[in-house]
């Protein structure tokens, strides 16, 4: 938000330093999605981190939300040019859950309930960059937002940050996922308008 | 994209059409459309007409008409999936400077020759 005063809540417009270029600001939350809304019911919701070695962390709902949470306060940048700034979320950090996970790998696959996929390098999971995200301004995640479960990932366009989102695999290599391998960025970095391949 | 002319059908074949909890907004469920629209950019690239076309899924062999697929037309870029199994049969994105489509999960698609 830099030198904006929280205070101020008005629309910015295109060329305001919170927007990224070729963004403007909405104030709804479009749904933008590939396929139908799966309906994971929590009880049989699982979160998997699979390394190249074949280990396999899972965690239940119960477990999940047994880790410590946090709340997260973000601007989200969709490729299709809306941002929503000043967003609210609740979940955990990647930190947190690949704190026990050996691994030389380098990048990673996000598997989507539905079979959605995306590809991030490891290094923006990590560092306080990631979170997997149930809880959407005081309410639970709705599930046309991803509910119960979605990726956040908001330096990277929004594509990236999966809705219904299953697990996390570690690759030796960047494997385009479903957007990535029909002409969208490998890595999608807002600020440096990486929409295209 | 282009393709939001087409007849709409919101919700029509969602499996719990009444669930709340599917819509972004209350009453606005996940929005598809049928395969009409997905024939405008087809034909921009193309000059072929695929309403009547017949295609198979490669995921499930389920035969159809292509107008009966369902087109999630909103996103980063069209996705066109088989009503019987929801397998993508076909993505069209378009970048400033290309067309990138993917007919992958189609093992043919019949198009009739005009009489």
């Amino acid at each position: 938000m830099g030198i904006i005063s929280s205070g101020f809540r008005g629309r910015r417009q295109a060329g305001s330093p919170a927007l990224p270029p070729g963004q403007y600001e909405t104030a709804s939350f479009p749904v933008l999605t590939a396929g139908p809304a799966p309906d994971i019911p929590t009880e049989d919701w699982e979160f998997f981190i699979t390394t190249e070695e074949g280990r396999s962390h899972t965690w239940s709902w119960d477990a999940f939300m047994a880790l410590p949470q946090v709340d997260i306060g973000t601007d989200i940048h969709c490729v299709t040019s809306w941002s929503k700034l000043g967003t609210s979320w609740r979940g955990v950090s990647l930190d947190t859950l690949f704190e026990d996970v050996q691994t030389t790998s380098r990048f990673t696959t996000a598997h989507s309930y539905g079979g959605y996929t995306t590809n991030l390098p490891l290094r923006d999971l990590l560092d306080g960059k990631a979170w997997i995200a149930w809880e959407y301004d005081g309410k639970a995640l709705e599930r046309a937002h991803g509910g119960p479960a979605r990726l956040l990932v908001p330096h990277l366009y929004f594509w990236k940050s999966a809705k219904w989102i299953n697990g996390v695999e570690l690759t030796q290599e960047d494997i385009p996922g479903f957007w990535e391998s029909n002409g969208y960025h490998l890595h999608g970095d807002p600020w440096r308008e990486e929409r295209y391949s | 994209m282009t393709g939001n002319d087409s007849s709409a059908s919101p919700g029509a074949e969602d499996p719990r059409p009444g669930d709340p909890d599917i819509a972004g907004t209350a009453g606005n469920p996940i929005p598809h459309l049928d395969g009409n629209a997905a024939a405008g950019p087809l034909w921009e690239l193309f000059r072929l007409d695929v309403i009547a076309a017949i295609g198979r899924c490669k995921h499930c062999g389920a035969v159809r008409a292509f107008g009966e697929a369902s087109v999630y037309a909103d996103g980063p870029g069209m996705v066109v999936r088989c009503t019987s199994c929801e397998g993508v049969l076909l993505r069209l994105v378009e970048t400033p400077t290309s067309f990138w489509l993917d007919v992958s999960g189609l093992s043919y698609l019949q198009i009739d020759r005009e009489s």
